[in-house]
């Protein structure tokens, strides 16, 4: 591996998830935060966080992004039902009202804060065993990691930001670089079983939003 | 004949010669979006000499009653169509030979020049044709006080960017104050605008903005042309768009990049996810730029590590204008088999 892991709960979270086409990586990265924080059985309904989130946002259409600081309220309150009791939908919704919850079903909810983007405080987040969302710019070397790690490059897609949760640190033993492990939500066949690392320079230059405890 | 009743003939007489070459038809089943009036000059029996000039713009030559066109190959290429139309007039209006420095012709100009030019207009800028671009393109008459789209449109009419703004004024598409607002635009200006390296394409290069609206459409691009590709974007779900290897010979895109480190991106909080459109730059090989053939150019959007995942799929197609200097190309056929 040319990343050598220091700490890594992926496991922890099963398998990674596919969004399909839509537009909801956010709700799925603050989803497996919430499922981390609030010790969730299982996954729970990024359809739901998608839905309350937008819901909350001024002037949102189905199909569009969310900001980070409406999946925030969103998850804090109402929170979100396990991903069995509102299950992932393939398109988008019609309707821009707040979703109704599952009755009779547990809400799982989290107080979340935006962070500081910097890799320090990242790391520290995740030794102490927290997983930590990350707002990166879309490179063209996200799409393809190479043996598992996202290639640094300055060039960005304009306008495109994607929604990851840290799961882990590590160090490249041939460079002594530090990279952060990532969980997507782009299917298992991306990268390593739907994770990769992100080396540091990476962090620096395109993540512009930290959320977590 | 006063000149009113005079621009009122020629009107009409454009209108009568796309009747009779089927030009709606012809727009409607095929997707040409300009009409040819080398085509036009050719199927009417008058050839078309296409050769650098000095200063002329063109001609029309009539010695004996042996009708010709020449038109100067120096100038863009919406001034040569433009050229050719208006010596086509000169023809389908009864006038003697007579030779145009320009054809932007003012109120002081020749009843027969007016005429001539009034005969262009109406031939390559008509008012179905206009709606029916515009309508396939999605665009209303809100949309035209931008000169971005007057340019754009003014690409699928194969006409000059300030040919289309008065076209779209004699219309009444577009008020006097508009019209003369957007035909102070630069059309330099209008295609650097679009270009990431802001660099407009040499020897008079035009900028085609694309996108899956344009699959009405052959669009008719020539060789310095450059291309944006406007398309739905699913690139926050991993989709990227990807020309077809099958189908897109000679053709290659790319996503349009920014350099992080020298811009200032984000101002606010920003939205996660895809923004509803992605731009692309298109790419054509000199082999597909040099074909005079009809070219599919498919694009599909789909995960890069997965070539299972859903996919969508564009189709457009491109048929290169060549302009080569001497008879033009229906004159050298015909001439060919009046010689067997």
């Amino acid at each position: 591996m040319q990343v050598q892991p220091a700490v890594d709960f992926s496991a922890s979270f099963g398998p990674a998830r596919n969004q399909g086409q839509r537009s909801t990586c956010m709700a799925f990265a603050m989803s497996d935060l919430n499922r981390d924080a609030a010790a969730a059985p299982a996954a729970l309904s990024a359809e739901f966080l998608y839905q309350t989130a937008g819901a909350l946002t001024p002037g949102w259409r189905p199909g569009q992004g969310l900001r980070t600081v409406e999946a925030i309220r969103a998850t804090q309150a109402p929170g979100q039902p396990l991903d069995a009791h509102f299950p992932y939908q393939a398109v988008d919704p019609i309707s821009t009202d707040h979703p109704v919850a599952p009755a009779g079903q547990p809400l799982y909810a989290s107080a979340f804060a935006l962070r500081s983007p910097a890799m320090q405080p990242i790391i520290d987040a995740l030794t102490r065993g927290h997983a930590v969302g990350l707002v990166t710019r879309v490179t063209l070397g996200l799409f393809s990691p190479v043996g598992g790690v996202v290639r640094n490059e300055v060039n960005v897609l304009p306008g495109q930001y994607h929604a990851l949760l840290a799961v882990g640190w590590g160090t490249a033993p041939s460079s002594g670089m530090r990279h952060l492990l990532v969980r997507n939500s782009w299917s298992e066949m991306w990268g390593l079983s739907g994770h990769a690392w992100l080396p540091e320079p990476f962090v620096n230059l395109h993540v512009v939003e930290v959320f977590g405890r | 004949m006063n000149l009113r009743d005079q621009l009122l003939q020629a009107s009409k007489r454009a209108s009568a010669v796309l009747a009779d070459v089927g030009a709606q038809q012809r727009v409607r089943d095929s997707g040409y979006s300009r009409i040819d009036p080398v085509a036009i000059a050719e199927g009417g029996g008058v050839p078309v000499m296409v050769r650098p000039l000095d200063k002329l713009l063109g001609a029309f030559l009539n010695p004996e009653g042996s009708p010709g066109i020449l038109v100067n190959s120096q100038r863009p290429i919406g001034m040569v169509h433009l050229t050719c139309a208006h010596e086509l007039g000169h023809y389908f209006l009864g006038h003697e030979t007579t030779t145009d420095e320009h054809i932007e012709y003012g109120e002081g100009a020749s009843p027969s020049e007016r005429a001539a030019n009034e005969f262009a207009y109406r031939l390559l800028m008509p008012r179905w044709l206009v709606v029916h671009v515009m309508k396939q393109k999605g665009w209303s008459l809100t949309d035209l006080p931008r000169p971005e789209v007057v340019y754009q449109l003014s690409l699928r009419l194969g006409v000059s960017f300030r040919a289309m703004v008065w076209s779209l004024r004699s219309i009444k598409f577009l008020t006097l104050p508009l019209a003369t607002q957007i035909a102070a635009h630069s059309p330099k200006a209008l295609k650097e605008a679009v270009l990431p390296d802001r660099r407009a394409p040499a020897e008079g290069g035009d900028v085609w903005v694309l996108d899956p609206r344009d699959q009405a459409f052959i669009i008719e691009p020539r060789a310095a042309d450059r291309f944006i590709l406007e398309l739905p974007n699913h690139a926050g779900a991993g989709y990227v768009w990807t020309a077809e290897e099958a189908s897109s010979a000679g053709f290659a895109i790319k996503p349009v990049v920014v350099d992080a480190t020298r811009h200032d991106l984000e101002s606010g909080p920003v939205v996660v996810g895809s923004s509803a459109t992605l731009s692309y730059e298109l790419e054509p090989s000199a082999a597909a730029t040099s074909t005079d053939a009809i070219q599919p150019l498919g694009l599909t959007e789909t995960q890069p590590w997965n070539r299972g995942a859903p996919r969508d799929h564009v189709g457009l197609r491109a048929h290169y204008e060549t302009l080569v200097e001497g008879l033009s190309r229906g004159t050298r056929q015909r001439r060919l088999q009046e010689a067997r």
